[in-house]
């Protein structure tokens, strides 16, 4: 008989509450993100700052497998080495939404079958680069930096290219993390 | 209102206690009974494997709460049966260390990390105030309070861990392995921590150590596990007297207690068993005095093996000096000669220099002055990806160097690398792997294989690029005496086939056993190089390096009456003490 | 662990980590208030000022700003080309034959604005950051009831970087030490020449997270943490309180007069002044 702790005396689980594991997942994973980028592993492709961002991946990884709530510990970590004002609403944000809430059904969907995994959380990944990224950078400086919406279509296609260039390589990294994951690390902690 | 009953008066009760991991088909324990009194000073021991952790973590709850299982029978710990207990509720009560030093820090400075876990508790300020100074001072841990601990030394790591846990005033302390993966000042360091410790509280400490000689005079009860079960227990003389025993489970016992009954067996004497070398030299010298003794003349002279002398050394370092940004000398004018063949072990604290230097011997660090040439040529003109060719290299932890699914492709990485044909990466894939015993994993997830195997994996990564020179770092880190030694045997097989070895550590007793020529560093410079067992009679020397000789070699050099030469292990000693009775 | 933290005493540092967040709020508003480059200019000015007076070193700022130089150019001939007001005073046509893509006065001295207010958000966040390790921040937000477990969670997180980085470090070493190579020009194969390390990388991360949980189990995570308590705790003095209303008059006085009151922070306020003088 597998033993269960009494649970009587133990205080109600809040909105915010995270497991152990949670909190060891957020952290490290959002670490990794940040040591990353902090490492400078980051693959230029070009003048203009375009960038391969190979953290992407730990912080999708990351916020799947810890929910909302462990979505925004590694959101923020990943947002805050770099324009933190700008970056960390956008990694909260979208790691909160498409993967902190979203691979919870993406989960249920596969019934832990790898390939569907690997193929659903891809799937995740296209509206958080085609709907989200490529939005959120050009309306955030169109609106904020230089005052003109009108901004929003030329930001977007100098974005486009580059944007799709990190989203191939982070699938592919993201497909290698979630095959080398132990099988009860693809499934979310919460 | 629920009453729990109290179940024990011990401190630390197990009744037929078995459990088997989630994704195990082994039992990790197997009927286990076990009383710890209040106060008591527990050692437990073992190889690598016989649930030693498992054990440990039974009494704080993370069996099989976290780590999830089947546990039968009764965990009692201070009077509650864990089973009816949540690991944050067990945790008030026992604090558990773990092995590795950086894994259970979490805070971003030596105070944060005191203070973490009477936060969690829910404690005052002022009164967590109260426990960090205590912690600080019983650790000695003020010159730290706002470093980050990621940045102390292993030595210093532990010491705030077991402070932190200190700062939580629980009754039982658990410390598995606390000096593992230190050097010696580490482990010094975190004894005599834990000694203080022991003495100002009072509590119940259970420590599981390899080291046993460190603790035996500091104990009350020790118990020796193996394969899950606990196979000897009592007062530690009385287990030290089957140092046979301890030996065959993959041990290696104290030295002077194994001298004392090997000479207790041969001349049919009791002698007692000594706990600490002190104890032992008094025993031996008490039986040796008034026996007749040969004169040393009649022994033959243990040869030394000094400096092979070759055409071309295959590693030079002329005037090597390497300075880290922030102007940190790690080298100060070294010079160096290696010659083809040569076995050789650098020794010294973390810090010395000796990882410093062996990465110029593959490229990895480049030399701020002077030189460095492998099989003749100037390291400046060559890549590392080249000089990975000439000298291959293990590191400490395999984690850190798998990197495919499978074992084959593993080791194909590095000759893939180096351009090789399909055909060629798999023939030296499965010639090494052979070579190394691992021919019937090679389509398994290396992540998947045990300790012994990985590191036995990353061995085989280093043979296939079929280098001249194989650097192996710190072979006893993290490891038990069984493991760190098969992998020493491996490599002296292969420097008999011809491979130059040199190997990085500060285990004195491997040097003793293994190396035919010994580097010591210190702060950046060569203090000596020669023999071992010239190495072992540079008191001063080694004193300023904070090493100190294998305990068979110091208590050969105290009882120099009667042993005309140094000795390295204990199975010399005790030849050199039979043949000197008449 | 702090990104690049530079230690110090000064008042500057000294403020509550809650009033130097309010600080950088300030500052972006009052950068949106303004659309003239030389009142911009002036912001970042002030600003660069209280970062020297805290003792960050100019070499610091400077480097930080080198790295968003090729940015700041695109962004300036982006917003040149895409922005012009009636009656510009067009110097030249990116495509000639069609008078398309116009580069003029107006644009450019708008654009200059446009990369100023960019500077100075990033100067104003670059001075909070480089006075005040993270950590700090996370405590003042406790004090404005950020969960705990969002609290630890970004803690610990900050506190495993440099193991992380270190262990990344180890791992390319070992790597390297069997004839990795990755200096391609190619990004495709630079890119697929780094894959491999992401294995190891992805194993510590795992053993991190697992060594994290177990060693927050072994110190009373599991106790209540709802009652937590904080040993250090950050409190507004009254030096902050000064530096608030300071702040808070500066940036109301600055939406007044400015682009979104009484215009007088249009792009060619100053531009016109200047040239009224000239005249």
């Amino acid at each position: 008989m597998t033993a269960k702790p009494d649970q009587t005396n133990q205080p109600k689980k809040s909105f915010w509450y995270l497991s152990s594991i949670q909190i060891g997942l957020a952290a490290a994973f959002g670490a990794a993100a940040l040591a990353i980028v902090l490492g400078g592993l980051m693959f230029p492709l070009g003048p203009g700052g375009l960038v391969v961002d190979p953290r992407m991946p730990f912080a999708f990884v990351g916020a799947a497998l810890t929910g909302p709530i462990g979505a925004i510990i590694v959101g923020f970590l990943a947002g805050v080495g770099r324009i933190p004002v700008f970056n960390i609403p956008f990694h909260v944000i979208g790691e909160v939404v498409f993967f902190g809430i979203g691979y919870k059904y993406v989960y249920k969907w596969t019934k832990g079958d790898l390939k569907k995994i690997i193929l659903g959380f891809n799937l995740l990944t296209l509206p958080y680069y085609f709907l989200w990224e490529t939005i959120y950078w050009p309306v955030v400086v169109a609106n904020f930096m230089t005052k003109n919406p009108s901004m929003v279509i030329p930001l977007y296609f100098s974005y486009l290219p580059g944007m799709m260039v990190e989203m191939v390589a982070a699938m592919v990294i993201q497909s290698v993390i979630l095959t080398v994951l132990p099988a009860k690390y693809r499934r979310p902690q919460w | 209102m629920k009453v729990e009953l109290f179940l024990s008066e011990f401190a630390t009760e197990f009744r037929n206690v078995s459990f088997t991991y989630t994704d195990s088909k082994e039992p990790a324990l197997k009927d286990i009974n076990l009383r710890i009194k209040e106060g008591e000073l527990v050692l437990i021991t073992g190889p690598s494997g016989a649930g030693k952790t498992t054990l440990c973590c039974c009494i704080n709850g993370l069996v099989p709460y976290f780590y999830t299982g089947e546990l039968t029978g009764n965990v009692i710990v201070n009077g509650l049966d864990t089973k009816n207990q949540t690991i944050g509720t067990l945790s008030t009560k026992v604090g558990l260390l773990f092995q590795d030093p950086a894994s259970q820090l979490v805070s971003p400075t030596v105070v944060d990390e005191l203070a973490f876990g009477p936060e969690n508790l829910g404690i005052a300020k002022e009164e967590i105030g109260k426990r960090i100074e205590y912690s600080l001072d019983a650790m000695r841990l003020r010159p730290y309070v706002d470093r980050n601990p990621a940045t102390l030394s292993g030595g210093e790591q532990q010491a705030c861990a077991l402070g932190a846990l200190a700062a939580m005033r629980p009754e039982i302390y658990v410390l598995d392995e606390p000096t593992s993966n230190l050097d010696p000042i580490g482990s010094s360091t975190v004894l005599s921590a834990i000694t203080e410790l022991a003495r100002a509280e009072k509590k119940t400490m259970i420590i599981v150590e390899h080291k046993i000689e460190e603790l035996t005079d500091m104990v009350d009860t020790m118990l020796v596990m193996d394969q899950g079960r606990i196979i000897m227990s009592g007062e530690p003389r009385q287990v030290l007297k089957e140092t046979e025993l301890l030996e065959q489970v993959g041990l290696k016992a104290p030295p002077a207690a194994v001298v004392c009954n090997k000479l207790a067996a041969k001349f049919g004497v009791e002698l007692g068993v000594p706990l600490t070398v002190d104890e032992g030299y008094e025993k031996i010298n008490n039986f040796l005095n008034g026996k007749i003794v040969r004169p040393f003349s009649s022994f033959r002279e243990k040869q030394s093996i000094s400096n092979p002398k070759t055409e071309t050394p295959i590693v030079e370092a002329d005037g090597l000096w390497h300075t880290y940004p922030g102007n940190v000398e790690a080298l100060k004018d070294v010079d160096l000669r290696v010659g083809r063949g040569d076995f050789l072990a650098i020794v010294g604290q973390n810090g010395s220099g000796k990882t410093t230097l062996v990465k110029h011997f593959n490229g990895l660090l480049r030399p701020t002055r002077g030189t460095v040439l492998i099989d003749g040529e100037d390291t400046k003109h060559q890549t590392t990806a080249q000089l990975s060719r000439k000298v291959g290299m293990v590191f400490q932890n395999p984690d850190r160097q798998l990197l495919k699914f499978k074992v084959i492709e593993e080791v194909k990485f590095g000759p893939k690398n180096l351009g090789f044909s399909e055909d060629e990466c798999n023939a030296r894939a499965t010639a090494v792997l052979q070579a190394v015993g691992l021919e019937h994993v090679t389509e398994r997830d290396p992540h998947e294989l045990g300790k012994g195997e990985k590191q036995r994996v990353v061995l085989a990564c280093a043979l296939a690029m079929k280098p001249e020179v194989l650097v192996i770092d710190e072979p006893t880190t993290g490891q038990d005496y069984k493991r760190s030694r098969e992998i020493m045997d491996l490599a002296v097989r292969l420097n008999k086939e011809g491979s130059t070895i040199i190997v990085i550590t500060h285990d004195m007793s491997l040097v003793a056993e293994y190396a035919k020529r010994t580097i010591l560093m210190h702060q950046g410079q060569i203090l000596y190089d020669g023999p071992p067992r010239e190495a072992f009679t540079k008191t001063e020397l080694l004193k300023r390096s904070f090493l100190s000789p294998p305990q068979a070699t110091i208590l050969g050099m105290r009882l120099r009456n009667y042993v005309p030469y140094t000795v390295l292990t204990t199975d010399e000693l005790v030849d050199a003490l039979t043949r000197t009775v008449t | 662990m702090s990104l690049d933290y530079v230690p110090g005493t000064s008042f500057f540092h000294r403020l509550d980590p809650r009033t130097k967040f309010l600080f950088f709020i300030l500052a972006f508003i009052i950068s949106e208030a303004f659309d003239d480059p030389f009142l911009l200019a002036l912001e970042f000015v002030v600003i660069f000022l209280i970062g020297w007076l805290a003792g960050i070193p100019n070499s610091k700022i400077g480097g930080l700003f080198k790295n968003m130089i090729p940015v700041f150019i695109m962004l300036y001939v982006l917003n040149v080309i895409w922005w012009s007001p009636p009656r510009a005073n067009v110097l030249f046509y990116l495509l000639p034959a069609q008078k398309w893509l116009p580069f003029s006065y107006e644009a450019m001295v708008y654009s200059a604005g446009v990369i100023l207010r960019f500077a100075n958000v990033l100067i104003a966040l670059w001075v909070i950051m480089l006075t005040t390790p993270i950590s700090r921040f996370v405590l003042g937000f406790v004090k404005w009831h950020l969960p705990p477990s969002i609290a630890m969670g970004i803690g610990i997180g900050l506190a495993s970087v440099p193991m992380l980085s270190q262990e990344i470090g180890m791992v390319m070493d070992a790597m390297k030490a069997r004839a990795w190579e990755v200096e391609y020009r190619n990004p495709v194969k630079r890119i697929r020449a780094y894959i491999p390390l992401f294995v190891p990388i992805l194993y510590q991360t795992i053993t991190r997270a697992e060594n994290i949980a177990v060693a927050i189990e072994s110190r009373a995570f599991g106790h209540d943490i709802s009652r937590r308590t904080y040993y250090r705790e950050e409190r507004m003095r009254d030096s902050d309180y000064l530096v608030l209303v300071l702040g808070i008059a500066v940036t109301v006085f600055s939406l007044v007069i400015g682009s979104y009151g009484l215009g007088y922070g249009a792009y060619d306020f100053v531009y016109r002044m200047i040239l009224g003088f000239v005249k």
